[in-house]
């Protein structure tokens, strides 16, 4: 089973964890959200994200999404993630790339699940509204 | 068994069907059973697109889903038939369609409605047809996805079989 941290800027993470299971169902174990905040030092959240980390990547493989590309997410994230070879690190996370990930932390390995994440993730965002006039043509 | 599932959900087509039954069906056709969304194109538009292109989509009058799901029991392939509210479902009763089971995953609130359980609030009038659904014999289970605990409506609608 692969587990999963999502390292946002506030409670966002929370509560798309939250959404994501709303639609899939809720996730026992092996899912954590981290929040960055203003309100604490980076050494304390990168503490806390390092043993967040330690619980998590025990079993098949550990994915950490964050909010954004650039950002103290992504700054705490990757140095927990570079020398561990199980755990990857994805940014940009979405609503589509939680609920791909909850779908198939069981009967996927780390690297195809990643790549699926990245494509439904990518998948999702479109200009809606020129989709559904192109279908309707 | 080509009918995987009844399902009563006012939303049809969405995330908890999309992500949660489908795969977990296993089917690869949705039936959507409303008069309304019938005939309303747009609706039917936006299923089309919530679903994978390899899921077919029927949206049928409940008089044109009867004919129609008695065809399906004869094909190979699964199918999940979809009702906004317990109305449909006792309509495809009253028209002779049998079921054993049917789910009710998601009535949402509106006002004057009272809560049964997470995602299900009833009307009156919700509650009378759901509990003549249980009278014809038919199992009411509630739960919103797949890996939820089902809880007996039957049983929380204090009427019972």
């Amino acid at each position: 089973m692969i587990n999963f941290i999502v390292v946002t800027h506030g409670e966002f993470g929370a509560y798309l964890v939250e959404a994501a299971e709303a639609i899939v169902g809720r996730q026992t174990a092996g899912v954590r959200a981290v929040s960055v905040s203003a309100r604490q030092s980076l050494a304390e959240m990168r503490a806390r994200l390092e043993r967040t980390v330690k619980d998590l990547a025990v079993g098949d493989g550990l994915i950490i999404f964050t909010d954004m590309q650039a950002g103290t997410p992504v700054n705490l994230a990757f140095p927990a993630v570079k020398d561990r070879p199980g755990a990857a690190l994805v940014s940009g996370v979405n609503l589509a790339m939680l609920v791909t990930a909850f779908s198939h932390r069981v009967d996927m390995a780390l690297g195809p699940l990643v790549e699926k994440v990245l494509k439904n993730g990518r998948g999702a965002v479109c200009d809606f509204k020129a989709l559904v006039q192109e279908r309707s043509r | 068994m080509p009918i995987a599932l009844f399902r009563i959900d006012d939303r049809l087509v969405h995330g908890q069907v999309v992500e949660g039954w489908l795969p977990h069906l296993k089917a690869v056709e949705v039936v959507v059973v409303s008069d309304a969304a019938a005939k309303d194109e747009t609706q039917s538009l936006l299923m089309r697109i919530a679903l994978p292109d390899e899921v077919g989509l029927k949206v049928l009058r409940v008089d044109e889903a009867v004919p129609y799901l008695d065809s399906c029991s004869a094909a190979a392939h699964r199918v999940l038939v979809l009702a906004p509210g317990p109305r449909q479902i006792l309509g495809l009763l009253e028209r002779g369609m049998r079921m054993e089971t049917v789910n009710v995953g998601g009535m949402h609130y509106s006002a004057g409605k009272v809560q049964l359980g997470k995602a299900i609030f009833l009307s009156d009038e919700d509650k009378q047809a759901l509990s003549e659904i249980g009278r014809r014999g038919v199992r009411l289970e509630g739960r919103a996805v797949p890996g939820e605990p089902e809880a007996d409506l039957l049983e929380l609608l204090g009427g019972g079989r």
